[in-house]
C-alpha cells in the first residue's frame, strides 16, 4: 500500500540495484544489497533490491518515521555506517535472517539531498582491510550510493540529475509563498543553489512574507534574490540548520537562532517542501539571544556555540559543537559542570579554575584544554564564556564558544621546536632558511598550479628573513572559490615569532572562509578587521586583497594599511592608486574602498609585503621606482621574473618578503 | 640589538613620551615594557614625540596603534607629533593619519591635548 505516487521509476531503481550485485559487488565479497528512498518525515520505502528474498522484500516495503534501522541510522546522522557483524536485534533490516553478516548503509547524496539509504549485505563478517583499503572501498560504497541517488532523483521533473545554476520546476513555488504569507510569523522561503556538478552551494532567498524585516531594518524588497550567505554572513547555525534539513527532510526547531535575521525572535521552525526550505521565526519572551559578536565569530572561524540555562537544566549546542565533541545530532548535549569528564586528567584543573571563575566568581573566563572525545581522537580546543545574570545579580546562566585550536596548536607547538633546534645547534644559514622556509610551506601550500585552466599563472615566492631565524607574520594565498573567482592575498602581521604567526594562520584561514561567501573585497576586509580587533591578543595587520573574475577579466580588490599592487603592462608599469583602507586591527570602523580594474591578456600584477622594497634608506617613492624598473626588465616568463625581483629588490637581510605574482595568458 | 632611547614627562593631563631609535622588531618589548612600567594614564592625553624616529616598521607601529586603542577604550586619547618622513608615509599608507591626530611638532601637539585636558577637568564633577 502507498500513500502517494513515488517520484522515482521502479524499473530504473532495480535495474540498478541488480547491476550494481551483478558488476560492483562480487569485488568486495557482498551479495545482497537494498536502495532505500527517503520520504516524507524521514520515512524509508524500498526502492530496489537485490540478493534478497522476494518475501522480505514485501515485509520491508515501507519503513515508518521513528522505527530504527541501520538506513535510518545513517539517514539521521548523514554519513556511511558500517556494521562488522549482524547488526544486533534492536536494529531490525531486512534479510536478516539469510544474508546474517556485516552491513555497510551509506547516505545516497545527490544535490545536497540525501534521497535515499544504499544498503550491503554480507554472507559473514565484513573483511578486515587495511585502513588504505577501507577507506578506498567506503568512497567507492558512496560513489555508488550516489549513482542510486541519481536513479531516485530522475523521477523530479525527469531531469537527469541537479538543475544546473539553481534552475528548478515551477509548482511548488507560488504554493509555497502563499502559505508564507497567511502567516503572522516572519519567514522566509529558501531556494538551493547548486553548482555545476551537482553540489549544495548555498540557498537563495526566493520569497519573503510581509511580517519579515530583519535587525538591520531591510524587508522583503531588499532580500528576495540574495544568497542566504551574502544576506546574513554572520549567521552560521542558520545555514547549518537549512542544509540539515534540505539534505534529511527533517524537520528543524532552533531555540536560539542566529541574530541578523528577525530580532527579538527567539525561535525558528525549518521544514523542507520539495526543493524548498520554509523558515519560520517565532517570538519566545525570554529572548536568549547571543550576542552578535559571538555570532561573528562563530561564522568566522567554525566555532561552537553553547548556552545553558543553569535554573532550568537546559543545555543548547549548535550544530559545530556536536562535531567538535565527536557526537552525533542524536546525542544529548552535556552540560559544563561535566566538561572535566571530557577533558585529559592532566587538564583537568585548568578546567576546574575556569568553571569557579565562570560560576563562582561571575566572570567571563577562557581556558584551554585537550578533550578526549568519543571516538578516541584528541582535540586541542579552547573555551570562552561568559556568565548571563539573572534576578538579583545571580547567574542564570552561561554563554560561550568553543573552538578547535589543533591546527593552530600544532602550529605553535612546530614553531616551538624548530626554535628550541635553532636555538641549541650552530647551524648554517642556509639550513636555518630552509627551516624556516618548510615552516612557512607547511602553512602555506604552494600555489595550485591548476590556475592555469583559469587563463592565468600565478607564482609565489617567500624569502624568511636572515636575522630573526624565525618564521614571521608574511603570508600569500591564492584560492579559487566555488564561484570561479580567483582569491588573491598578500598579508603582513606585524611582529614575529609565534604570536605573528599565529595571528597570520588566523586570518588567513578567515579571509579564506569568509570569500567563500561572495562578498567583495572591501566588505571581506571590513570582516577582517573585526577578527583582528577581537583576537585575544589584538593583532595588527595590513593586508591587499583581490578577486579576479576570469570570464570578465575584472579584478576587485582593496587594501588595509597595504602596498597597493603593481600592474605591469605592455612594457611599462605602475602602481595602482592608493585607495581608502586602514590597517586591520586598530580601528573600529574604518572604510575600505574598492578599486576595479579590468586586466589585459599579457598583464602581470605584483602582490609584495615592503621586505621587498629598500626602507631604511632613502625615500619610499624612489626605491617604488627602482622596483618598478626591476619589475619590467625582461624576463623569461612570470618565475624567472619574481625570482629575478627576490634577487635585485629589497633589504633581504631584515625582513621576510612575500610576492605573489599574476601573468594572464597573451592572445 | 639597537635599543630605543625612552624618555617621560608628565604635564597637567598631558604625558609626553620622547621615543630616539629606528622603531622595529628587536626593539618592540622594550617600547611595551617601558609603557607598561611608566604606565601613562590612558584617561589622559599621551603624546609621542617622534622627532627621534627616522624609521618605524609595523612593530613599532603596532605598540603606538595598541596604545591609542587602550587610550581610546578608557576615555583618553593619543598623539603623534614631529613625525619624520620615513615615518610619516607608513603612517599614510596605513591611514593611521585619517584616526589619529598627528601634529607638526610636540608644542602643536601639547598645546591641543593640553586643551582637551583643560575641557575634561573643567567639565568632572570633582
Amino acid at each position: 500500500m502507498r500513500e502517494r505516487q513515488q517520484p522515482w521509476r521502479e524499473a530504473d531503481a532495480q535495474a540498478v540495484v541488480r547491476s550494481l550485485l551483478e558488476h560492483a559487488l562480487p569485488a568486495l565479497g557482498a551479495t545482497a544489497v537494498a536502495l532505500w528512498a527517503t520520504g516524507p518525515g524521514a520515512s524509508l520505502a524500498l526502492a530496489g533490491y537485490a540478493g534478497f528474498s522476494g518475501e522480505e522484500a514485501d515485509r520491508w516495503r515501507h519503513v515508518p518515521p521513528g522505527v530504527a534501522t541501520p538506513a535510518a541510522r545513517a539517514l539521521a546522522e548523514r554519513r556511511l555506517i558500517r556494521y562488522d557483524t549482524a547488526p544486533k536485534a534492536r536494529l531490525p533490516t531486512i534479510g536478516a535472517r539469510h544474508v546474517g553478516g556485516g552491513r555497510v548503509v551509506a547516505p545516497a547524496l545527490w544535490g545536497g539531498r540525501i534521497l535515499g539509504v544504499l544498503e550491503i549485505g554480507w554472507p559473514h563478517r565484513l573483511p578486515s582491510w587495511p585502513p588504505q583499503t577501507e577507506r578506498h572501498t567506503e568512497r567507492q560504497i558512496e560513489a555508488l550510493a550516489e549513482l542510486c541517488a541519481r536513479t531516485l532523483d530522475a523521477g523530479h521533473g525527469g531531469r537527469a540529475g541537479p538543475a544546473p545554476e539553481g534552475v528548478v520546476p515551477e509548482p511548488a513555488r507560488a504554493e509555497l509563498a502563499e502559505l508564507a504569507d497567511t502567516l503572522p510569523d516572519p519567514a522566509l522561503v529558501l531556494l538551493p543553489r547548486l553548482g555545476p556538478r551537482g553540489g549544495l552551494e548555498g540557498f537563495v532567498v526566493e520569497h519573503a512574507n510581509p511580517p519579515f524585516a530583519d535587525a538591520s531594518g531591510r524587508h522583503r524588497a531588499g532580500l528576495e534574490g540574495v544568497s542566504l550567505a551574502e544576506a546574513y554572513p554572520m549567521a552560521a547555525g542558520l545555514a547549518g540548520a537549512a542544509e540539515e534539513v534540505y539534505a534529511t527532510g527533517r524537520p528543524a526547531r532552533l531555540s536560539h537562532p542566529p541574530p541578523g535575521p528577525p530580532a527579538g525572535r527567539a525561535e525558528l521552525a525549518v521544514t523542507r517542501h520539495g526543493v524548498r526550505l520554509l523558515l519560520v521565526w517565532r517570538a519566545r519572551d525570554h529572548a536568549g539571544r547571543l550576542p552578535a559578536l559571538l555570532a561573528h565569530a562563530q561564522r568566522l572561524a567554525r566555532i561552537g556555540a553553547f548556552e545553558e540555562d543553569l535554573l532550568a537544566g537546559e543545555v543548547t549546542w549548535n550544530g559545530e559543537m556536536f562535531d567538535l565533541y565527536g557526537l552525533g545530532p542524536r546525542d544529548r548535549p552535556f552540560p559544563l559542570d561535566r566538561l572535566s569528564d571530557h577533558a585529559h586528567p592532566d587538564d583537568a584543573p585548568a578546567v576546574g579554575g575556569f568553571l569557579r571563575t565562570l560560576v563562582g566568581r561571575r566572570r567571563p573566563a577562557a581556558v584551554a584544554f585537550r578533550l578526549r572525545r568519543p571516538d578516541g581522537a584528541v582535540r586541542q580546543v579552547r573555551v570562552v564564556a561568559e556568565p548571563v545574570p539573572g534576578a538579583g545579580g545571580a547567574v542564570a546562566g552561561v554563554r560561550g564558544v568553543c573552538q578547535d585550536v589543533s591546527s593552530q596548536h600544532w602550529t605553535e607547538v612546530a614553531l616551538a621546536v624548530t626554535r628550541d633546534q635553532l636555538a641549541h645547534t650552530e647551524r648554517h644559514a642556509a639550513e636555518r632558511d630552509r627551516l624556516a622556509l618548510r615552516l612557512q610551506r607547511a602553512i602555506m601550500p604552494p600555489s595550485d598550479d591548476a590556475m592555469d585552466s583559469y587563463g592565468l599563472h600565478v607564482a609565489v615566492r617567500y624569502r624568511p628573513a636572515r636575522e630573526e631565524h624565525l618564521v614571521g607574520g608574511d603570508w600569500y594565498d591564492a584560492f579559487a572559490l566555488p564561484s570561479r573567482r580567483i582569491l588573491l592575498v598578500v598579508g603582513d602581521v606585524a611582529g614575529h615569532g609565534l604570536q605573528a604567526a599565529t595571528g597570520m594562520v588566523v586570518l588567513r584561514n578567515a579571509l579564506r572562509g569568509l570569500a567563500v561567501t561572495g562578498a567583495g573585497p572591501a566588505r571581506l576586509l571590513a570582516w577582517l578587521n573585526l577578527l583582528a580587533r577581537h583576537q585575544a591578543d589584538r593583532v595588527t595587520a595590513t593586508v591587499v586583497c583581490g578577486l579576479y573574475d576570469p570570464r570578465t577579466r575584472e579584478l576587485r580588490w582593496a587594501r588595509a594599511g597595504h602596498l597597493p599592487p603593481l600592474l605591469l603592462r605592455g612594457g611599462g608599469g605602475r602602481e595602482l592608486p592608493l585607495t581608502r583602507g586602514a590597517v586591520l586591527g586598530a580601528f573600529r570602523d574604518p572604510r575600505y574602498e574598492e578599486g576595479r580594474l579590468r586586466l589585459r591578456p599579457d598583464d602581470t600584477l605584483l602582490l609584495y609585503t615592503d621586505g621587498l622594497i629598500e626602507r631604511r634608506n632613502g625615500d619610499l617613492e624612489r626605491a617604488r621606482d627602482r622596483l618598478l624598473a626591476t619589475a619590467t626588465q625582461p624576463a623569461g616568463g612570470l618565475d624567472h621574473r619574481l625570482d629575478h625581483l627576490l634577487t635585485h629588490c629589497g633589504s633581504s637581510e631584515d625582513d621576510d618578503t612575500c610576492l605573489v605574482g599574476v601573468h594572464l595568458r597573451p592572445e | 640589538m639597537p635599543l630605543l632611547d625612552l624618555s617621560f614627562e608628565q604635564l597637567p593631563g598631558v604625558t609626553v613620551i620622547a621615543i630616539t631609535g629606528e622603531m622595529d622588531a628587536t626593539n618592540r618589548g622594550q617600547l611595551e615594557s617601558y609603557l607598561e612600567e611608566r604606565g601613562p594614564d590612558l584617561r589622559e592625553q599621551v603624546v609621542f614625540d617622534l622627532a627621534g624616529v627616522p624609521f618605524m616598521d609595523s612593530s613599532g607601529l603596532h605598540v603606538l596603534l595598541a596604545c591609542a586603542a587602550a587610550c581610546d577604550e578608557r576615555g583618553g586619547a593619543a598623539r603623534l607629533a614631529a613625525v619624520q618622513s620615513l615615518p610619516a608615509r607608513l603612517l599614510e599608507i596605513t591611514e593611521v593619519v585619517a584616526y589619529v591626530p598627528v601634529h607638526p611638532t610636540v608644542a602643536d601637539a601639547v598645546a591641543a591635548a593640553s586643551a582637551v585636558a583643560r575641557n575634561m577637568t573643567a567639565r568632572a564633577p570633582d
